[in-house]
């Protein structure tokens, strides 16, 4: 294969390097792999100047050889990869994409007999083709002897997670209230101090809402001020700006602590307990698990998906899955994918007013707004994200996660589709739904396309369709086809969407919750944790046989 | 006195107006849904003629594996330049098309004795293609029988009905399987 460093003939300047992986990773993306095969290997014949990039195209080489089946190829091209690199981003990838191209001899033999003219070959390769999943009996079984011993120190990290998150608590708590005290005493000295000066500042209303949902001390105005003193001085603008940023700072560095702690606890908790249910679900290696990956396709087949719409911020992907089951790609991952952030004229404008002026007095008055801003809208979310013991992270919250909407979080599912079609169709789930966000999914899966009545009663109360064709659209729908995903509907009892587009069908599965992390509020050394991410590995992987996804009988 | 101007005014203009709206409207829904079923019906002549035109491929490709069953060979060669003769009334062309779905369900079973025809890289090819056909013409077939259900439904409601009976417009026939392919397939009279 060209693909070694000697057989590089030149450079390709950045325009046609870009150009060239560009088209690539289109021809991938729409399932025409032999196509992509030759697209890259025209890609490889020169070098990359963005070494990155380089990378990326070999590791897209890769995955499209093993999906033609062509397992020597991308073994090699993997192999000379992870020769040519010492990036540890890349070996996380290589380590487990090996396992899925080095299969045991009798497999091999039996993919190849797509062509073979001994149908008892066929038949073997339907039976490999298919997913067996295991009885929930076997794998308690697994769970207690494999499991349990990791699950006991879990179980000890979480109680000492808890127990220094409370500490921490405390302290930052006796912290507040210490700089309150001093802070305030401090104002209401300068206060005094100033009145002898006219320039005094105009009450303004009182913001004690805020500081008395937020913490439970007293305030220790009253021992300040002296009897003579009009009230208004009490609620002074000064006083206000101490607790606001106090408070704010208090909440920023208490989220510090949760998630410094919250990401100590359960550091290899991935590879110890999810990688191995993985590996019992699968015994033939037939699919690879990585916790995060680096150069991930799911923002660009989020939009390609065209059921969140365009302009999507952030993707957050964990607990990625992929593999081949007959002549079906797979791959899924949880996802958790952002709006734009809200603020973002608001605070740029802030931040320009403040270099614009060089009056501190002005600066003190935006950093109050906002930290008066933040901790409005900081506090609700910190709360949820601790009410349902999620990570929450110290950089994003920073940055502003708070503000950002969630446009969709839950399972996405991705696989190629046993009908070649050109137009697109969707199915939405159907009814009032009490959660915005799957409402919001719905509305923007709408767009570019006629309502679709189809026949089955059940299929009608539980979805509606939207397409570009009526008869593609019911030539991909087919009675079995509806009858199986109202099976798959009633069984995952959560909000689904389908889409069909270039080939590919994808499914959303509307989680609230995080899925596949240790919990910090629930006791972990129990089995109902294990059972429910052995339960939604089995369905997500199960999806394929059960909407008959590898009956290749057309076209 | 020109209160009463007023409301007469009224009654006489803007009654009618809302009338004649509302009548458009139904009148422009109606003929849409027709146009609806029409459109149906060609996509499934559209999908027909495909099927038609991959009979030639199919039958050149099996005379040369299946030489016992040049009868069933010719039968199908023979519907199919019927079919094509654009010369046959609407109903004997669905009865052709109708034996043409039986004599190729026949032969794919017939198929089932020739191993190498079965193996043969061009016959799955074609095999595949006769499905995706198949799929497309009975996803067409839904197509037209939601929408004649739609314009009949709409004929027979009030006060469409009305605008119906003043254009003439009768339901239509949906879609349904003859007679021969509603009973049960008998799998192992056809193997004999």
């Amino acid at each position: 294969m060209g693909t070694s460093a000697g057989d590089r003939q030149g450079v390709w300047d950045e325009a046609q390097a870009a150009e060239l992986f560009r088209r690539g990773e289109k021809l991938i993306q729409q399932q025409h792999t032999d196509r992509a095969i030759r697209a890259f290997e025209n890609y490889l014949r020169r070098q990359d100047p963005d070494i990155n990039r380089h990378h990326r195209g070999l590791m897209l080489l890769a995955t499209a050889y093993r999906d033609q089946g062509q397992l020597d190829r991308a073994c090699a091209i993997t192999l000379s990869l992870l020769d040519a690199t010492e990036d540890p981003e890349i070996e996380d990838w290589a380590v487990p994409f090996l396992d899925t191209v080095t299969p045991p001899p009798e497999e091999e033999k039996a993919e190849s007999a797509t062509e073979a003219s001994d149908p008892k070959a066929i038949e073997e390769s339907d039976l490999q083709a298919s997913f067996q999943p295991q009885p929930l009996e076997s794998f308690r079984v697994f769970a207690r002897q494999e499991l349990a011993p990791y699950l006991v120190n879990l179980e000890r990290e979480r109680k000492a997670t808890l127990r220094n998150i409370l500490i921490s608590s405390v302290i930052v708590i006796a912290a507040v209230v210490l700089i309150l005290y001093v802070g305030l005493y401090l104002v209401s000295t300068f206060s005094e101090l100033s009145m002898e000066s006219p320039s005094s500042r105009p009450a303004v209303p009182s913001l004690e809402v805020i500081s008395g949902t937020a913490t439970p001390t007293p305030s220790p105005e009253p021992t300040q001020s002296q009897p003579l003193e009009p009230e208004g001085r009490d609620l002074s603008f000064e006083s206000i700006s101490v607790w606001l940023v106090t408070l704010f700072l208090g909440m920023s560095t208490w989220v510090f602590f949760y998630s410094v702690f919250f990401d100590l606890y359960g550091r290899d908790f991935k590879s110890k307990v999810i990688g191995k249910i993985i590996k019992f679900i699968d015994p033939d290696k037939r699919f690879s698990y990585s916790p995060r990956i680096i150069f991930s396709d799911t923002p660009a087949a989020l939009e390609a998906s065209t059921l969140f719409g365009h302009s999507i911020y952030r993707v957050h992907e964990d607990d990625c899955v992929s593999g081949k089951l007959g002549k079906t790609s797979v791959f899924f991952s949880e996802v958790l994918a952002e709006d734009p952030p809200r603020d973002r004229g608001l605070g740029r404008l802030l931040i320009n007013r403040s270099y614009g002026t060089h009056n501190s007095k002005y600066i003190f008055h935006i950093i109050v707004i906002i930290s008066f801003v933040k901790l409005v809208f900081g506090l609700p979310f910190v709360l949820k994200c601790v009410t349902q013991g999620r990570k929450l992270d110290f950089t994003d919250f920073w940055q502003g996660t708070a503000f950002r909407r969630t446009r969709f979080k839950g399972l996405f599912f991705r696989a190629n589709f046993n009908k070649s079609f050109k137009q697109r169709t969707v199915v939405l789930p159907e009814g009032n739904f009490a959660d915005d966000v799957t409402r919001r999914v719905t509305a923007l899966s709408q767009p570019h396309g006629q309502a679709i009545k189809l026949e089955d009663p059940q299929f009608r109360q539980l979805f509606r369709v939207y397409g570009e064709d009526q008869v593609e659209a019911r030539y991909l729908l087919s009675t079995s086809l509806m009858d199986r995903l109202v099976t798959l509907r009633k069984k995952l009892n959560r909000p689904v969407w389908v889409a069909f587009v270039g080939n590919q069908i994808y499914l959303a599965i509307r989680y609230r919750e995080d899925l596949f992390e240790p919990k910090l509020f629930s006791r972990m050394n129990r089995l109902a944790p294990c059972q429910e991410y052995f339960e939604t590995f089995q369905t997500m992987l199960q999806i394929v046989d059960d909407l008959n996804l590898n009956r290749r009988i057309w076209a | 006195m020109w209160a009463l101007i007023i409301v007469v005014l009224v009654l006489v203009i803007a009654l009618p107006a809302v009338g004649a709206t509302i009548y458009f409207n139904l009148y422009n829904r109606l003929v849409a849904l027709k146009n609806d079923v029409d459109n149906a019906f060609s996509t499934i002549d559209v999908m027909l003629k495909k099927r038609t035109d991959l009979i030639p491929n199919l039958v050149a490709v099996a005379k040369t594996y299946m030489e016992s069953e040049q009868a069933t060979l010719t039968q199908i060669a023979e519907l199919r330049s019927q079919a094509r003769s654009g010369q046959l009334s609407s109903q004997e062309r669905l009865q052709v098309e109708n034996k043409i779905s039986r004599a190729i369900g026949n032969f794919m079973i017939a198929v089932e004795a020739y191993p190498d025809l079965k193996a043969n890289t061009q016959f799955m090819q074609l095999q595949r293609a006769l499905n995706e056909v198949e799929e497309q013409i009975s996803a067409a077939r839904r197509f037209y029988n939601s929408a004649v259900t739609e314009y009949n439904t709409s004929i027979e409601m009030f006060p469409t009905i009305l605008i119906a009976t003043q254009l003439r417009y009768t339901p239509r026939t949906l879609f349904e399987a003859a007679e021969e392919d509603r009973r049960n397939v008998d799998v192992r009279a056809l193997l004999q």
